[in-house]
């Protein structure tokens, strides 16, 4: 988890950094800020000075405590409010004067810098290096390295990272890049939806199994679906009184992942909760315990086999069942029902298609996504492993998030979002499903997971309930991708 | 006058002009449809009921500048306020999207308040409305007092001939009138030969402007046409009472009951069902958002040195700091309360200052709700509660009673009179 602590001074400290430097004339100058460890290359940079080196004055030095410190917010920040690039350094692994600080930085600021590519970023705005105290050239080769790349490259507002570039205010931001191109977002259309059909056999027992834990006062509350006035749709259904439990479903539309709601339902009730437990809510349960949301003894897990569930609209497998990995729970108390095949699907397909796009494309591509986004937090209240008690969105007094809807606000947003669940995100997909405007959320989602995979062989989360998510630790055997 | 379907891009076309900005219903990306501005590779979206995202942007951007101000070079203190109202045509509007507009006008330009960033906005908006033909299962606005065939406050309303080949077209406003005059190139005066006068219009427009409501346009528009369009297609400027061909009419298959729900509302803000309901919101914000008529606002600064911008932006009652004071305390913190507040607001609230429901009936948030948390059912719901041990309507009428304590007023049998008291809930 990313540390949130921030205070008003970082921000009016960016404000100021970014602000001194004059607008540039011709030729471009680059804006840089160069967030550096107060125990190394600051003084580095002290040394650098002593020694009457030469080097450009487009960087400003931003002193932070360690590496560590440095929360990629503070780099999105500094890019939305005008840089033209980010630049952060560190002690050499192995010097941190907090012994471990910069080897969590190294974690999440390779997997960081990996996701703003990703979005379009080009890769020489945001750099990182050790520079050691004595590394007075290092640091001045660094610095006229990063300033002669950025200069070439241009300024950023051009590539509409800048402020308040585009935005929904006036309904006039119709996207240029057509997602269809991309091939794998929208499900294959399936002309009218079927009537659902209850999976009888978990459904019974579902009912049953709800009848029986509530008669004998074992839970207080099943937290399950229910019906709707509409045919094809389903709804989270709440059942504290046995001959409600009548009430209870289990078919093919029950689309939404319930184990969030138990944190909140867990402070309002005495007895235990009985879960209906497909692969998605157990896995988020898991997660959900190894972040302490909940304590194994509150749930009573009923499992339930999972074969996809499905958009009411169209009748199609929804995109998020039709990449799962675990149809059937992970943990359970008690299995209802005989456990679905579980399917080989690859989960990757969409991101590897989006990979190979060039950064100018996939740039377009989440540009007209950000545009879209309309800010009603539907992905981050859904999603079970957002379990901060205040956003970084609420934070209005540090004032990450400006409320403004625009390019650059709602991008912040979803990177920042990406960053703070992507180390232990389940990949259920409830955000893109309940995304009213169909932003391609799972495809930054799957680009994080991706990527802690292949640098830190992170695996799945939630197949069990402990904490290893792969920003929360680290490996002295670390890769070490662009220091 | 008839509007045929092919001429409804070249009459787009024309429409669209350097001074003005046509707004249709469009695609814009992913499963997002809203009102976007016209232009030739867009993809229309005519067919849809209703556009996901509301036209309530056209007239109150999520985000809109209000004013710049800062120090310049002397060091004096300036502010700029911004205004950018263009003239706007949205084409295209649906009967509940007008109806919501009429809300939307009812706050912020009436009751002794004009707002000014909201009024030149709406004095420069042409409002070309479509009559419904399909309503989707979501649609509720004829329970809501709406119709889906007529858009009374429209200034220029379509309908579907039964055919389906055309639109009738009328003016409703005289601001209609004349802009239909420019669309004369584009619309047919109705086939004389046809019979069946009348029967479409004849109750709904009660607004509407004098001229008769079965054939309301001809009076001015056919004056200027021929000055402006000498290639008229139109056959024979008959003006001799052309008849109007029959148009489709359509109604909901979602209605619910709202008599009495005011009424009843006014007693039931301590009722249990406000906690049943609110468990499965997940307070997110696309119910308020996808709203055409939720009009919250916050407003906030971006300062940059020595300059800055003052803007307002949507805010929305599910969030938590929407009630957050100053000193950290905040009234709504437990979602139940938000959720109450949103569902009041549209169904009771509003109704007492303004003297309608602040719900159109358009059915977004049904749809879109990412837990199916349904207004609909809500209003079942209270329909079902008796206030009194009387089921029958009329009940509520003898206890208006609004702001006293919510319970004591039923003093008659139904022991306890379960549904009014307010439950032992444990509110966090």
């Amino acid at each position: 988890m990313v540390n949130q602590i921030a205070s008003e001074q970082d921000s009016i400290a960016m404000d100021t950094a970014v602000g001194e430097t004059p607008l540039p004339e011709t030729p471009f100058e680059p804006r840089i800020v160069a967030f550096a460890c107060h125990w190394c290359t600051y003084s580095g940079a002290d040394l650098a000075g002593l020694n009457r080196m030469n080097y450009p004055a487009n960087v400003k030095l931003l002193r932070v405590p360690c590496s560590g410190r440095v929360n990629p917010q503070y780099v999105l920040t500094a890019l939305n409010k005008g840089c033209d690039g980010v630049l952060v350094c560190g002690c050499h692994p192995g010097d941190c004067h907090y012994a471990t600080g910069n080897y969590f930085a190294k974690r999440r600021l390779m997997a960081f810098k990996r996701l703003l590519e990703f979005s379009g970023l080009q890769p020489e705005r945001f750099q990182v290096r050790w520079i050691s105290g004595s590394e007075a050239g290092k640091f001045r080769d660094t610095v006229i390295q990063v300033c002669e790349e950025i200069r070439a490259l241009g300024p950023l507002e051009g590539d509409s990272w800048g402020v308040d570039k585009g935005g929904t205010g006036d309904g006039s931001c119709v996207p240029v890049f057509d997602e269809a191109k991309t091939g794998t977002h929208e499900p294959s259309p399936c002309p009218q939806p079927s009537p659902p059909s209850p999976l009888s056999t978990p459904q019974n027992a579902l009912r049953e199994r709800a009848r029986e834990l509530l008669q004998s006062g074992e839970v207080s509350l099943v937290i399950g679906w229910g019906a709707t006035r509409f045919e094809n749709r389903t709804t989270p259904l709440f059942v504290t009184q046995a001959e409600e439990a009548e009430q209870l479903l289990f078919n093919e539309y029950c689309t939404n992942t319930l184990a969030k709601y138990a944190v909140r339902e867990k402070e309002l009730t005495s007895g235990r909760i009985a879960l209906a437990t497909r692969g998605c809510e157990s896995r988020a349960v898991n997660r959900m315990l190894a972040d302490r949301q909940l304590q194994r003894s509150d749930l009573v897990l009923l499992g339930l086999p999972c074969s996809g569930m499905r958009d009411d609209a169209t009748g199609a497998v929804l995109t998020k069942c039709a990449t799962c990995t675990h149809r059937n729970p992970v943990v359970f108390d008690e299995m209802l029902g005989e456990p679905a095949p579980e399917e080989e699907v690859d989960r990757f397909e969409e991101l590897r298609g989006l990979e190979a796009l060039d950064i100018r494309q996939r740039l377009a591509w989440f540009d007209a996504a950000w545009m879209r986004c309309i800010r009603c937090y539907a992905c981050r209240e859904v999603c079970p492993v957002c379990t901060c008690r205040e956003c970084f969105v609420d934070q209005e007094r540090v004032g990450w998030q400006g409320k403004q809807a625009n390019r650059a606000e709602n991008r912040f947003y979803n990177l920042t979002r990406v960053f703070h669940i992507g180390d232990r995100c389940i990949e259920c997909g409830e955000c893109e499903r309940a995304c009213p405007m169909g932003l391609p959320l799972m495809a930054l989602n799957r680009k994080f997971v991706s990527d802690l995979d292949t640098l830190f062989a992170s695996g799945e989360a939630g197949l069990s309930d402990e904490a290893d998510n792969a920003l929360g630790r680290y490996d002295l055997a670390d890769t070490e991708e662009f220091m | 006058m008839l509007l045929p379907k092919d001429r409804l891009t070249p009459l787009l076309e024309h429409l669209q002009t350097p001074s003005v900005r046509l707004y249709v219903p469009a695609q814009a990306g992913g499963k997002t449809t809203r009102f976007a501005l016209y232009e030739p590779h867009i993809t229309t979206a005519f067919h849809l009921v209703n556009t996901a995202l509301p036209p309530k942007d056209l007239l109150f951007p999520q985000t809109q500048k209000m004013y710049r101000y800062g120090f310049d070079e002397a060091g004096v203190p300036y502010i700029d306020p911004i205004h950018d109202a263009d003239e706007v045509i949205v084409f295209g509007l649906r009967p509940c999207d007008m109806a919501s507009i009429e809300c939307m006008d009812a706050v912020f330009l009436t009751k002794g308040y004009v707002d000014e960033f909201y009024a030149p906005r709406r004095e420069r908006l042409l409002a070309v409305a479509i009559g419904c033909t399909a309503p989707a299962k979501t649609c509720f606005c004829d329970s809501m007092g709406g119709d889906a065939n007529e858009a009374p406050q429209a200034d220029i309303q379509l309908n579907e001939t039964v055919d389906g080949a055309a639109w009738v077209v009328r003016a409703n406003t005289a601001k209609g009138t004349d802009a239909l005059a420019s669309w004369s190139a584009y619309l047919l005066e109705e086939a004389p030969g046809e019979t069946a006068p009348a029967p479409a219009p004849a109750p709904a427009p009660a607004p509407a402007p004098a001229p008769a409501s079965a054939t309301p346009a001809p009076t001015p528009a056919p004056a200027p046409a021929p000055a402006s369009a000498s290639a008229t297609p139109a056959p024979t400027p008959a003006s001799a009472a052309p008849h109007t061909p029959e148009i489709k009419q359509t109604a909901c298959t979602l209605r619910v009951d709202m008599t009495g729900v005011k009424e009843k509302l006014d007693a039931l803000y301590e009722h249990e069902l406000w906690e049943r309901i609110a468990k499965k919101c997940v307070t997110c914000g696309t119910c308020t958002y996808v709203c055409p008529t939720c009009h919250c606002f916050d407003i906030g600064q971006e300062n940059r040195m020595r300059e800055g911008e003052r803007f307002r932006s949507w805010d929305s009652c599910m969030f938590s700091n929407y009630t957050l004071m100053a000193g950290h305390h905040n009234p709504r913190a437990d979602k139940m309360p938000r959720v109450r507040q949103r569902f009041l607001h549209k169904l009771c609230f509003f109704e007492d200052r303004y003297g309608r429901s602040l719900c159109v009936g358009c059915g977004r948030c049904v749809e879109q709700c990412p837990v199916a948390l349904d207004i609909t059912e809500l209003i079942d719901e209270i329909g079902r509660i008796t206030p009194s041990a009387s089921p029958s309507a009329p009940a509520p009428a003898s206890t208006p009673a609004p702001a006293s304590a919510p319970a004591p007023a039923p003093t008659t049998s139904a022991p306890s009179a379960a549904p009014l008291t307010p439950p032992p809930a444990k509110e966090a």
